[in-house]
């Protein structure tokens, strides 16, 4: 149809993309900015694999054209680890075996990376709910919820330690 | 040469199989770097389309692309008129041959059911390539499609075995003799679709004659095979690549048609292609859980001894495949009983063919096996746990065989203490939280214990690391993980000096990852692997006069610490390579299973003890509490497996409330083709879930002593759900999902 340049800020870079204007941000992530940590599992914003932060705020990639997200900064899982260093929540899943197969992962933690900020301390049943945008078919949820619990502890330890 | 010191026995590293251990490929799958099929950028890549049928059975008559060839970026279509020829492929599950179809695609005009590729294009970027499909206008010659029993019985027939593998008809004792109360019921089960959250996808290349192809598959090796006959080319021309596959549950474990078209478009249009199936068409065109209607009728005398079984099958099948879903199984072996009738029918349907999913005939009849001996128990006034250990088989009661190793008693043992059972009073409606009624079910959990032939490759490296390769898949199971720590145990070594690769055809020959086979299968090939390097790498030591080691027997040495400890000397690996002046130490290995086959019955089991609260004004039935406990032999890893458990008991919770493919009469067409309309456990649909291990090696299986749990999980799971939901509410649904209308 109509090509477009499309400027993209990602995990702080801009990426400058030549693409359909039908491209969806997710498809920009993937087919063209190489980033294909963000997973395409429905394309139509019923199982959260696309999951990623837009201005901080989690949303469906699937769900939106790429050259609606200009001027804005993407945050994709790519963008969570600090160097070598995993983000809290990264690690959290892998010591609670949060996930199998994968693939639903990245959008299962950028969700809990944003949870985590929309609601500091949540509450068992609000992880749930706030988590249930993003299905795993292999079915890790109780895993998903430790790995997010034990986030909350441990930063509520962390402010406690800096609050003395 | 420093003072040797022996680690204590608790000390040493070779205690890794049966430690809880981190999935070694955990950090790639949190950092989004575990690259999926469709993950892959080949240069000069360009996508595809596949565009499928709207009607169930018929015959194309016209397919008009004057629009669509003119199409921004087309580079043009594949149909039925223009597709090169195909050779047909055997179909041999022991020659590594299987398709989900009997047929093969864009051959001729013969419409299946609807969801069958009729044309493919292929355009320069998906936007192009998706608009472009939407502009081809297929006309047909419809008939009238069979997607309901109902419509098709007249075609009905029993078929002699279950793919070759059992006999399908079964009748032990005399039926004649079965005495006491009899129950008679009828339970049904629906088509249901895996939904692994990767779709399939296939990125294929050509280069002259050779294709590679990126595939998320479960059967690297299979798929090779097929691929091969397909195109006429060599095996060794082939490469099939599946390093991580996005859950697959039974529904990438044969070939695709679609596979096919996407190594067909990519010799045709001399272009690397990228096919992706959509979400709607993993509804429409990939196999899926045949739907049943299980009669079965118990025979019991009023102590509570089951004296005869007849579960007869009705099970969907399709007019282009060949499974059904074999539920009598589990009636044959689960209860010591003397007579027994179990029969299979199949009735064709114009549906995309009927496959394994997770327990195929196990996850099913055990839900109907399971429900009827609860609804005994209430016949009966004997507890259900009492009952099921009143009718405890002792040995195989269909081949007459020992158990290789049972502890099913203690699984309901423990997991009736885990739950508070015994506090149960087993009146219907007889607890009450609010407006919710609650109640416990319990059922049991069986999977056979399946070995097959599998081979693998161990290199020790100059640098002392080691490094596997098995042409197996980790398909979320845990695979990577299991095969370090057992190469890591054998070899002394730590696990991160072990790396393990899988999920290429070039690599030595690995089994389907499925029939929860792998552990047993390819986890002892990497056992036996490792020991054939560590021999050699010992002779090596023993005929080295430079070697410490020199003139000791093999037998006196063991592995540990990366290198060769006798009582009184050491040496390392690292040394034994390089005085050797060798690149490496190498050894491949096929473990096969033998006699004790012939000589044991192998099975898993678990008891499943589940708690419901049913909403008494909306019928809405919430799962709050479930407790499994399991006895699959040696745990290789208790967080891994406990993982996978989890997930079966969370899919069996989606077959006992949720899912259901439904179909339209009048096109055959499926309706429910998205994560909306056929609804899959979400995080707030599952709560508390307790899974615990008998833990007791198998001694039979093979030298790990374990038995596989990626199946066992699912089952059970319905039956005790249903049974809990009796419990609360006094209403037997005997028609899954258990939907709020049907308690209402």
């Amino acid at each position: 149809m109509t090509d477009a340049t499309i400027k993209l800020q990602v995990n702080g870079e801009e990426y400058i993309v030549e693409a359909d204007t039908r491209t969806t941000l997710l498809d920009a992530l993937r087919e063209h900015i190489h980033l294909t940590g963000t997973k395409k599992g429905c394309d139509q914003g019923q199982c959260g694999a696309c999951t990623v932060l837009v201005d901080g705020r989690r949303i469906n990639s699937c769900l939106t054209f790429a050259v609606m997200n200009q001027g804005k900064q993407i945050l994709t899982i790519e963008g969570l680890a600090k160097e070598e260093t995993l983000d809290p929540v990264q690690s959290a899943f892998i010591d609670h075996d949060g996930f199998q197969c994968g693939y639903c992962t990245p959008g299962q933690i950028m969700s809990a990376y944003a949870l985590l900020r929309e609601n500091p301390n949540p509450t068992e049943s609000e992880i749930r709910e706030f988590m249930s945008g993003n299905i795993c078919r292999c079915g890790a949820y109780p895993n998903i919820v430790a790995a997010i619990e034990e986030v909350v502890k441990s930063r509520q330890k962390m402010t406690k330690v800096i609050a003395r | 040469m420093a003072t040797i010191l022996v680690p204590k026995e608790e000390e040493r590293p070779s205690e890794l199989v049966g430690r809880s251990v981190s999935r070694v490929e955990g950090r790639l799958k949190v950092t989004g770097e575990a690259h999926y099929a469709a993950d892959y950028d080949v240069d000069s890549l360009v996508y595809a389309v596949v565009i499928q049928s709207t009607i169930a059975s018929g015959r194309i008559i016209k397919i008009d692309m004057k629009e669509a060839e003119r199409a921004p970026g087309v580079l043009g279509f594949l149909t039925h008129q223009n597709a090169p020829k195909l050779n047909t492929p055997i179909r041999d599950f022991m020659k590594e041959s299987v398709m989900d179809e009997k047929f093969l695609p864009l051959q001729d005009d013969v419409i299946r059911y609807a969801g069958q590729d009729v044309a493919l294009v292929v355009a320069d970027t998906f936007e192009n390539a998706s608009a472009a499909a939407s502009h081809v206008k297929v006309t047909y010659e419809e008939k009238k499609p069979i997607v309901e029993f109902n419509d098709g019985m007249a075609q009905a027939y029993k078929p002699e075995s279950f793919m070759g593998f059992r006999p399908a008809q079964i009748k032990r004792g005399d039926m004649t003799l079965s005495n006491g109360i009899k129950l008679e019921r009828t339970y049904t089960t629906p088509v249901e679709h895996h939904n692994p959250m990767e779709p399939s996808s296939w990125v294929a290349s050509w280069n002259g004659n050779s294709l590679t192809i990126y595939n998320s598959t479960q059967w690297v090796r299979g798929n090779r095979s097929v691929l091969s006959q397909v195109f006429g080319i060599p095996v060794d021309k082939i490469r099939v690549i599946s390093y991580f596959t996005g859950g697959g549950f039974g529904s990438k474990g044969f070939d695709s048609v679609h596979e096919i078209v996407a190594a067909l478009a990519a010799r045709h249009f001399l272009r690397p292609i990228k096919l992706s199936l959509s979400r709607q068409q993993l509804f429409t065109s990939t196999t899926h859980r045949p739907a049943t209607i299980q009669n079965l009728s118990l025979s019991a005398t009023r102590d509570g001894r089951l004296t005869a079984i007849k579960h007869d099958t009705i099970s969907q099948i399709t007019f282009s495949g060949d499974f059904f879903e074999p539920c009598g199984g589990v009636s044959a072996e689960l209860y010591a009983c003397p007579n027994v009738e179990i029969s299979h029918t199949v009735v064709p349907f114009n549906t995309a063919g009927t496959g394994a999913m997770r327990a195929p005939g196990e996850a099913t009849g055990s839900f109907a096996l399971e429900s009827a001996l609860d609804e005994l128990s209430y016949e009966l006034k004997i507890d259900p746990v009492e009952l099921r250990m009143m009718n405890y088989a002792n040995e195989n009661p269909e081949d007459g065989n020992p158990w290789s190793s049972k502890y099913l008693d203690e699984c309901y043992g423990l997991g009736s203490t885990q739950f508070g059972w015994t506090r149960r009073n087993p009146e219907p409606r007889s607890m009450k939280q609010g407006r919710h009624f609650l109640g416990w079910g319990m059922a049991t959990a069986m999977y056979p214990g399946i070995r097959s032939p599998a081979a693998a490759k161990v290199r020790i490296l100059p640098d002392g690391r080691a490094l596997v390769t098995s042409a197996t898949h980790d398909i979320g199971t845990g695979t990577y993980t299991i095969l370090t720590q057992i190469a890591a145990e054998t070899l002394g070594l730590p696990i991160e000096k072990v790396k393990v690769e899988m999920g290429d055809s070039s690599m030595p020959f690995a089994p389907v990852s499925g029939g929860s086979a792998t552990a047993a299968s390819v986890g002892t090939a990497v056992k036996e692997s490792a020991l054939a390097a560590l021999n050699k790498t010992m002779l090596l030591a023993a005929g080295d006069t430079k070697s410490p080691l020199y003139g000791v027997r093999p037998e006196d040495m063991i592995a540990e610490e990366g290198g060769i400890l006798s009582e009184r000397s050491s040496d390392s690996f690292v040394e034994i390579i390089r005085r050797n002046k060798l690149p490496f130490i190498e050894a491949e290995a096929t473990a096969a299973p033998g006699e004790e086959q012939e000589k044991f019955s192998f099975m898993s089991f678990g008891s499943v003890f589940a708690g419901v609260m049913v909403d008494s004004e909306l019928g809405e039935v919430r799962v709050s509490r479930v407790v499994g406990v399991y006895d699959v032999g040696k745990v290789i890893n208790p967080k891994t497996a406990r993982s996978q458990l989890i997930g079966g008991i969370v899919m069996g919770i989606g077959m006992a409330l949720m899912e259901h493919t439904v179909y339209e009469r009048v096109h055959g067409r499926a309706i429910t083709t998205n994560l909306a309309d056929y609804t899959v456990p979400v995080n707030a649909d599952i709560n508390k879930i307790d899974v615990e291990f008998i833990d007791k090696p198998d001694p039979h299986i093979s030298s790990l002593g374990a038995r596989g749990v990626g199946e066992i999980g699912i089952t059970g799971v319905a039956g005790a759900v249903a049974n809990a939901v009796y419990h609360a509410t006094g209403k037997r649904v005997r028609d899954l999902p258990i939907t709020p209308d049907k308690l209402l």
